[in-house]
Order: C-alpha cells, then structure tokens, then sequence
C-alpha cells in the first residue's frame, strides 16, 4: 500500500536525519558532563501593595489589576493554587453596571426558516421583536445595520425627548448576536448604533448631544441558541447618561 | 542540516494529508485535564521519544517528565513512547539496544534534588539511541515556583537539539475568561498552566495584545462603559489609556519595532484604522473607506498591514502598505473572512472564515494562496501563531465549551490546553522572551 511505503520511507529518512543530526552534535565523554548551567525565573506575581524589590532576576513579572469604577488598584495576589479568586480579592469596588435595556414583555418573533445562510443569499425570514412603546430599543435583521421603516416612530419619539433638553445626553450602543468575530462583531454594532444616530440627526439631534458606541456580542440580554433568541440581541439601544 | 529536517517535515506533513485515513480519538493525559485530539495516522512522521520518570520526580512538586512530555507531543512532531515507569538519572548510560528494540529513537533522562539553600536542582541529558550518542544536557538550580519552567526549558533544549528549530515551550500566552459578571486577563505559560491574573473587571476585555518584546499588554476595556484600549505593563500593573476617542476604540495590534499601534477608532464615522504611537498622541488614519475597516495586523517586517474590510459588500481580507495606500484583496472564497494572522516567518495567513454558518479556521500558504481549513469544529475564533510559527492556538467551542486549542499547521495534530475556570477566548501568543 501506498501509506506504508511512505510510512517506512519517511520512518527511514527521520532515522537518517536524526543521525546527521547526532553526527553534528557533541560527542562527551560519560565522566565529563557536559551541562549548560542556566538559571531561570519564572515571571512572578508581584506582591499587591508594595512595589517587588528590584532584582537580578529577568523582571517578567505579574501584577494583578482590578478596575476601580476608573482609578486602578493593585489587590492581593491570586495565584494559580486559587482559582476560585473571587474570595481572595481585596476590597472590590463595584464597577456600576451597564444599564441593560428597561425590561419589558417582548411578543414571541415567530421563526419561520432557522436556516443560517450567508450574506449573500435570500435574508432569513425572521421576524424581529416589535418596536416597544417604552423601550429605547431597534432591533436589525441578521449582518445588517439598516433601520427597518417599524422602527421610525420609536426613534423619532426619542428625537422629540432629547430635543426639548438640551443638556439630554444619550449614549447610542450597538449590538451583535454571538455569531461571527469579537471585534468585527464590534465593527457591526458600530454600524448599528451610528445608523441610529443617523436618524435622530435627520430628526434634528445635535452631535454635542449624543456618542454611538458599540459592545459588540459582548453584552447579550438572551444566551439561547435559536433564532427567536439572537434576534433579541441584535439591537441599538438608545441610552440616557 | 537541521534546516533540512525541518522543511522535509514540513512538506511531509503535507503530501501525507492526501493518503491520511482520518480518525479521531481522545486521550486523557494527565490529572491536568488536558487531552489530545490526534489525527492517526500521523504518528509515523513524528520523533519517537521516551522520557524517562526523572529521578526525584516522584517527591517533587511538578513531575518535570510529565511536562516535558506534554509539551514536546503537544509540538505534534514527537510521540512519546510508554517507558513503563522507568527511572532514570542523567549520570548513568541507557541500554541503547533495548531502546532501540522499543523503535525509540531519543531517550531523555534527568533528576530532581533538593539543594541546600532550599531549591531543586533539576538536570537531564539526552541520548541518541540510535547511535548510542550523548546529545548533552542541562542543569537548572530554581526555586520551587520555577520548577514547571525548569521542565519547559528542558524540553525547549530536546526539541532544539533533534530539531534545529527555536522552540516555544517557554513562551507565554494571554487569554481571558469570563465567570459570573467577571472577566479575567490572565497571563500564562504556553500550555495553558500557571496563569497568573493580570486584570479583573466587571465589564468585558477582549483582543489582548503581546509588544513584541513581551513586557506590556495592549487590550480592549469596557470598564468605562465603552471599548477603550490600554497598554498594560505586565511586571508593574501600572497602564496607560491609549485610545479613548469618542465612539469605540478597539483591535489593537503593535508593529513588530514595538513603536506603533494599529487600532480601530470610530470617532470620525463608522469604524476605520489608525496608526498611533505606543506611546500614546494623535492617531494617524491609514485607510479610508465608508465601510467597515478593522482587525488590521502587521507583517513580522512591518513593511505590510493585513485588515479586514467589507468594503466589497461583505468582509473579506486585504493587504496595504503599513503607511497606508492602496489595499489590495487577498481573500476570494467564501463570502465571510475576518481575524487575519501571519506567521513570523511571513509564510502563513491564518484566519476565521464562515462556511455554510460555520465559523472555521483556514489557512492560507501565502506563496501558493492554497488555503485549508483544518478544524471540524464550528465557532472557531481570534487565531494566533506561535513565535516560531510551527503552532496556531485559537478559541473555539469543543463540546458544548468554549476552549482553547492549538494545532499544527496542517490541523493534523491538536490540544486543547489546560486554563482558569469559566468561558475561556481571546488568546495571544507572545514572542520569545528576549
């Protein structure tokens, strides 16, 4: 069989080769060792509060950071022995969560082909959750950044709201379902959010008034798999800071 | 010569892929729990070798043979035969015929002995059984918390002496994992083992990033309530804010000069790619498009950028000089190819592409621009090469949990390496320590 004779050809050829290369190497006498003496130091963790004491030893060390709501602190070291760190972590100041978009009963989207196709193909018929009366909220069709009609009246509502306060701020963040890349993931919800922020330009928002951000799949509100569930990810929330 | 061993192997791993009869099957390694996914077939153009229980290992804090045997099968180039628990010290000569009756063609020996001062003394030698030749060895005085570095270090000296390529046992990685509402930037050893906490936060980090010389981490923060980028200085924890513009900040990627940073920036519209000094200032727009522009890379002689645009309808890759200019594409099949990576020695592009909704790794032989895809899994993401581009390791979901991997370039050989609890991505592969 073909294998075989490749198998024992290449077993033959590794030998040889092994043995050129054994020819290169140094010959020693078994009572001289020949050692190479080197000395090692594993990059290590730094102690938390004081800065290590500079030594000879490479510097490749570790120290852990935990972010404050923005100043950074060192805390007590975790090492590897303590995976479950968050008993050993110092006092830790609560990174005041991200407001996640006001709750609200969605109707069921009814989904009709759960075929993931690619982009160039026939657009899944998915149905997207309803635009919410309350809710800050647009959902986008799968790869796309485009506002669909069924939404203008959300935006445009919000619009009125930031236009009657001039110092109303809103943060305008996109978001991907978890298909695809971290950061053209990123790149999308970019997308997504400035489409947003296009609308409520047209509707006279000022660019002072208002930052399109972009969490990416970072940040879902549903972790299903099915299509119905990533479609709730798919969103820009317009956000009042 | 050794440059010879090398390229054959190369090629061979390969033309074997046409003839190879695929199987999969599972090992269970080590208490460590982290197993093996091998292609058979592919033992026979791997080194066998047997390492032998280093005298002492069994008293010692880390078994140093089972490291060194993890790591040189993990290379795929090696296949560690069974010694059937045989102990044996550097200073004595092995029985090379009998080795040679066991179709073992190196034999690793060593020891592990306390010193006075409280460290362990670890030392090994390696024979060539087939010509009944010491190859040399080496010694290591280490403090107990440097013991696995010891053993990486041991086999970084096996695989360097049988064959002539630089080794990247003791390299380090980064990755991050999420647990609870927590995430984590851990710095660790190449197999995944002894990471250390660089960063904990309540809100996201992705797309860290080694410097060149492996001192400071670049990543994406979402503390602030949106995505920044900071430089982070390994050893001090002390970082720099390098990139807060308004709108999102993200996908750094560092020139190999370690000057430069390539990033995404929204602030003038729609996300597009920046140059700035590592240092920190005023970004300088190298592409403009009114597309998507993101996830650039330097080539290793920092002469060309890689990137990914849709500028074309739909994400695909493309090349431009690193000053900026005319983009070129590079990738033509499929409809979805993001995550661009290239090997140091300039020969690889590795890359995420979707096929039928399915994420999966491929990779391009940049002289031939014949591209493979070499996993059976399906929500590959964020590969990155080794420094002596031998390896990729990538984030992937293996078994309904997220992992991550390395393989070999022609995906004949994978490991699923040993890591933190909780969702495990967005691995780095750091250079070679300098």
């Amino acid at each position: 069989m073909i294998f075989k004779e490749y198998a024992m050809k290449n077993f033959l050829l590794v030998t040889t080769a092994v043995l050129f290369l054994s020819a290169c190497g140094s010959s020693v006498k078994l009572d001289e060792v020949k050692v190479e003496d080197k000395t090692v130091t594993t990059p290590i963790v730094a102690a938390p509060e004081t800065l290590p004491t500079p030594t000879p030893a490479p510097a490749a060390l570790v120290a852990p950071v935990n972010t404050g709501s923005v100043s950074v602190r060192p805390v007590e070291s975790v090492t590897a022995d303590s995976p479950n760190s968050l008993s050993a972590l110092g006092p830790q100041t609560t990174v005041p969560a991200i407001s996640e978009p006001t709750a609200v009963q969605l109707p069921e989207a009814k989904v009709v082909t759960p075929e993931i196709q690619d982009a160039k193909q026939a657009a899944p018929e998915i149905v997207l959750p309803e635009p919410s009366a309350t809710a800050p909220i647009v959902y986008f069709d799968y790869d796309s950044f485009e506002v669909r009609p069924e939404f203008q009246a959300l935006i445009e509502v919000h619009a009125t709201k930031i236009n009657a306060n001039k110092t109303t701020r809103v943060m305008i963040e996109g978001h991907t379902d978890e298909r695809g890349g971290r950061e053209y993931n990123l790149a999308l919800g970019q997308k997504r959010a400035e489409s947003v922020r296009q609308v409520l330009k047209l509707l006279g928002v000022v660019d002072s008034q208002m930052e399109a951000v972009s969490f990416g799949k970072e940040k879902p509100v549903s972790t299903g798999t099915s299509e119905d569930s990533m479609a709730k990810n798919r969103r820009a929330v317009i956000n009042y800071r | 010569m050794y440059k010879l061993l090398s390229t054959f192997l190369a090629k061979f791993s390969f033309a074997l892929q046409n003839w190879l009869f695929v199987s999969i099957t599972l090992f269970a390694i080590s208490a460590h729990a982290q197993f093996r996914v091998e292609v058979s077939g592919v033992g026979l153009t791997q080194l066998p070798i047997a390492v032998a229980s280093f005298k002492g290992d069994d008293v010692s804090p880390q078994k140093i043979s089972s490291i060194v045997i993890s790591d040189l099968e993990r290379s795929g180039l090696f296949r560690s035969i069974d010694v059937g628990g045989v102990v044996q010290d550097e200073l004595s000569r092995p029985d090379m015929s009998s080795w040679r009756k066991k179709n073992v063609d190196a034999f690793l020996t060593g020891s592990i002995s306390r010193l006075a001062d409280g460290r362990y003394d670890v030392r090994c030698r390696l024979w060539d059984t087939v010509r009944g030749r010491d190859l040399g060895g080496q010694s290591h005085a280490v403090v107990v918390a440097d013991l696995r570095l010891a053993a990486h270090r041991i086999a970084d000296f096996v695989y360097e002496k049988l064959t002539g390529e630089r080794s990247i046992f003791s390299t380090r990685i980064a990755y991050v994992t999420k647990s609870g509402g927590q995430s984590n930037l851990w710095v660790a050893d190449a197999d995944g083992e002894n990471a250390q906490s660089a960063l904990v936060s309540g809100e996201p980090i992705i797309s860290p990033s080694w410097s060149p010389n492996g001192t400071q981490l670049a990543y994406v923060s979402f503390e602030s309530r949106k995505p920044v980028v900071y430089v982070h200085d390994v050893a001090t924890g002390k970082r720099r804010l390098i990139a807060n513009f308004k709108g999102s900040n993200s996908a750094p990627s560092w020139s190999p000069d370690g000057k430069t940073l390539a990033l995404t920036l929204s602030r003038d519209g729609g996300s597009q790619i920046y140059a700035v000094d590592a240092t920190g200032g005023e970004p300088r727009r190298l592409a403009q498009s009114n597309s998507i522009d993101t996830e650039a890379t330097f080539t290793s002689d920092g002469k060309s950028i890689y990137f990914v645009s849709d500028r074309g309808g739909s994400p695909q890759i493309y090349r431009m000089p690193a000053s900026g200019g005319t983009a070129e594409r590079v990738t033509f099949t499929g409809t979805y190819n993001i995550s661009p990576r290239l090997s140091p020695d300039g020969r690889w592009l590795a890359f995420i592409s979707r096929v039928n909704g399915a994420f999966k790794l491929h990779v391009m032989e940049l002289e031939t621009q014949q591209v493979t895809a070499i996993t059976d899994t399906t929500a590959d993401e964020n590969p990155g090469f080794a420094p002596n581009s031998r390896l990729i390791i990538y984030a992937t979901v293996h078994q309904g949990k997220e992992a991550l991997m390395t393989t070999t370039l022609d995906g004949s050989f994978k490991t699923r390496l040993a890591g933190q609890n909780g969702d495990i991505r967005e691995p780095d592969w750091g250079s070679f320590l300098k």
